[in-house]
């Protein structure tokens, strides 16, 4: 273990605490830190939302995960898109100030990466995010992980505008590298219904599969990252990794566990690496078959890939109709503690897209009502879909700061919301680039 | 029930395609009647996992490992099959659009429409909207599903639905849609006759599209 390595360990309670504490104090812990002193520059449209970013705000924040929108409300092709980073952390960078985001980074199919620069093949659409071809995965029969080999990162595929993504991102205070985390990656790799049946029945396959990834390939892939764009942090993306893809006993015996494994190990060369971005999400997709144990399970599992910090993600499910009581409920292990937990907290996808405004406005005011009073909220729309109307998000975005300005108001029911009059992206981009037209 | 049908369907119960094909085999070495491993073993057994799923005894990989075994015994009954009549309630045509290469969910929908009495014909993913609109015509079926399962991909679905009407394949064909990103709203706008949530939704569904 290097010096770093053992610095790191040893610091990670004080972490922890320091992160508690700030939670404690209410200091909003999502928001990314910008540099003061940034001016405005019309051919650089990281600066119209560094700008934007750096007036002190006193609201909870709200952010997202919109690669496919912000691709089509610009009309950039996916080749391009997906392909140059330059291209689409300044797409992102543009739509994010547009609407008034209080983070932005770009990202892209993040889970994609390291399957492609392992040799997985992809499939390209003219207007879509590349996609794994699942008909024709890396790992037909378990014997052709022995075949497997580390990749040479910096030649391999995608992998340097992944890398140029993360440090674009970082000149926007986002200084954190982002990985596929284990379970997704052998997702991409064998196919999910093939990776069930192994989990069944070849469960040495799928311990040797996942050892693989983790000590082989995340690692080593994270050692780039960090030599290539300075991160100590990186947050791996793990949407397969969620009930009822799994249930909480299938996360605690293969999710967790490897998790942990990558983290103790990229410890060690100086890089906190969080196997926990959507992992442990509550997702079931029947209302009526809404579980407060198997939440609370999921809930348990989330604090523990995230490290143990009091971290919260009610993600992809549809928790505009889910009860919130239940979540409040589960929080009291920390209020009771006076801890507060920093929750984010997802606007639905598909409530984004369908409306109406009143609707995605009174879900925005509900998790504000019941979650923001005690807690770090913030609000999250995870993966806007490509054809959603500007104004649900321009709404949802006002909303936010709206009800959630700071200190929150006694009564919501008080606050006056206004649907905020807005223009479109391309007259925003003709006015922010002096005529100039999006720098992509 | 034999003793060989009883254990082919807790193999798609429990989801061990090992076990349901070898018991399946083994039916058709006993001189048990395919159409019968069906009735009694196949659909019963994918039937019962999908009343586990609605009752929250069972997830996602217990749905999908039994839609494999079911998918694996049926492949060894298929060449049996079709030297028999064998009654359908309709025939379904699916497919993923052109882009798309996510098929869980239509993996599970298949065995759920064939347990059903559906004549399922499965088309693949990543299937251009050309070759969705000659398959129509080849094969006329009573209901098309197509699912997507990316927000860019999904607007696909307007293309096809254009397209089918533009070849006149519309009038007599009932449209499904269905994909994580889909939802009824978004059925309505492209004009589909209806939207399967997920895939016990997508059997009631296609149930009543053709009146049954």
């Amino acid at each position: 273990m290097g010096i770093r390595g053992l610095f790191l360990r040893l610091s990670l309670p004080l972490l922890i605490r320091l992160n508690t504490f700030r939670a404690k104090r209410g200091t909003a812990v999502f928001t990314p830190r910008i540099k003061k002193g940034i001016s405005l520059d019309p051919r650089d449209p990281k600066t119209w939302w560094m700008v934007y970013a750096a007036q002190k705000h006193n609201w909870i924040p709200v952010m997202a995960q919109m690669y496919d929108h912000s691709m089509s409300l610009a009309r950039i092709p996916a080749k391009k898109f997906y392909a140059s980073a330059k291209t689409h952390v300044n797409t992102i960078a543009a739509v994010a100030a547009y609407y008034g985001f209080d983070a932005a980074s770009g990202g892209g199919d993040v889970y994609n990466y390291e399957a492609e620069a392992m040799g997985q093949k992809m499939i390209w659409g003219n207007d879509s995010m590349p996609t794994i071809d699942f008909r024709e995965p890396l790992i037909k029969d378990p014997k052709d992980l022995l075949k497997l080999t580390k990749p040479e990162w910096l030649s391999a595929e995608r992998i340097l505008f992944a890398l140029d993504v993360i440090k674009l991102n970082s000149k926007m205070g986002v200084k954190a590298g982002k990985f596929c985390a284990p379970f997704s990656l052998a997702v991409n790799i064998r196919s999910y219904p093939k990776l069930m049946r192994d989990m069944r029945k070849n469960r040495e396959f799928v311990h040797d599969l996942f050892t693989f990834l983790v000590d082989e390939i995340l690692t080593s892939y994270l050692r780039v990252q960090k030599k290539y764009c300075g991160i100590s942090a990186a947050l791996g993306a793990d949407a397969w990794a969620v009930f009822p893809n799994l249930s909480p006993e299938l996360m605690e015996e293969w999710v967790v566990p490897y998790a942990k494994r990558l983290f103790k190990k990229c410890l060690d060369f100086g890089v906190i690496a969080l196997a926990a971005g959507g992992g442990g999400d509550y997702c079931e997709e029947r209302v009526e078959k809404f579980d407060k144990d198997i939440l609370f399970k999921c809930l348990d599992i989330q604090k523990k890939l995230f490290a143990g910090m009091p971290i919260v993600q009610l993600g992809m499910g549809r928790w505009h109709e889910y009860p919130l009581k239940p979540v409040a409920e589960y929080l009291t292990h920390y209020t009771e503690k006076g801890i507060k937990a920093s929750i984010m907290a997802n606007i639905n996808a598909r409530l984004l897209r369908d409306g109406p405004v009143e609707k995605i406005v009174n879900c925005v005011k509900r998790f504000i009502r019941v979650l923001g009073k005690d807690h770090n909220l913030a609000i999250i729309f995870a993966n806007i879909p490509a054809d959603t109307p500007p104004h649900h998000i321009h709404a949802a975005v006002a909303a936010t700061h709206t009800y959630g300005r700071l200190p929150l108001a006694l009564d919501l029911d008080e606050v006056e919301f206004k649907m905020p009059e807005r223009e479109s992206l391309q007259e925003y981009i003709e006015k922010m680039s002096s005529g100039t037209g999006l720098n992509v | 029930m034999s003793d060989t049908l009883g254990k082919i369907k807790q193999a798609i119960v429990e989801g061990d395609d090992d076990i349901a094909v070898e018991q399946t085999e083994k039916s058709l070495q006993e001189g048990i009647n395919p159409v019968e491993v069906v009735k009694q073993a196949t659909v019963p057994g994918i039937e019962r996992a999908g009343e586990l799923w609605k009752d929250n005894v069972y997830f996602m990989p217990d749905v999908v490992l039994s839609a494999e075994a079911f998918k694996a015994a049926m492949k060894v009954l298929k060449p049996q099959l079709s030297q028999v009549r064998t009654d359908t309630i309709g025939r379904f045509v699916i497919g993923v659009v052109a882009g798309d290469m996510h098929d869980l969910g239509k993996s599970i929908v298949i065995a759920m429409l064939t347990g059903a009495g559906f004549e399922v014909i499965d088309l693949g993913v990543d299937i251009p909207t050309e070759t969705l609109i000659e398959r129509v015509k080849e094969l006329k079926p009573d209901i098309m599903g197509v699912g997507c399962y990316m927000t860019t991909t999904m607007l696909i679905l307007k293309n096809v639905m254009k397209a089918l009407k533009e070849s006149g394949v519309r009038d007599n064909l009932k449209v499904m849609i269905g994909g994580v990103p889909t939802t009824q709203q978004f059925a309505d706008e492209v004009g589909a006759d209806a939207w399967g949530k997920d895939a016990l939704d997508a059997v009631d569904k296609a149930r009543e599209l053709i009146g049954g």
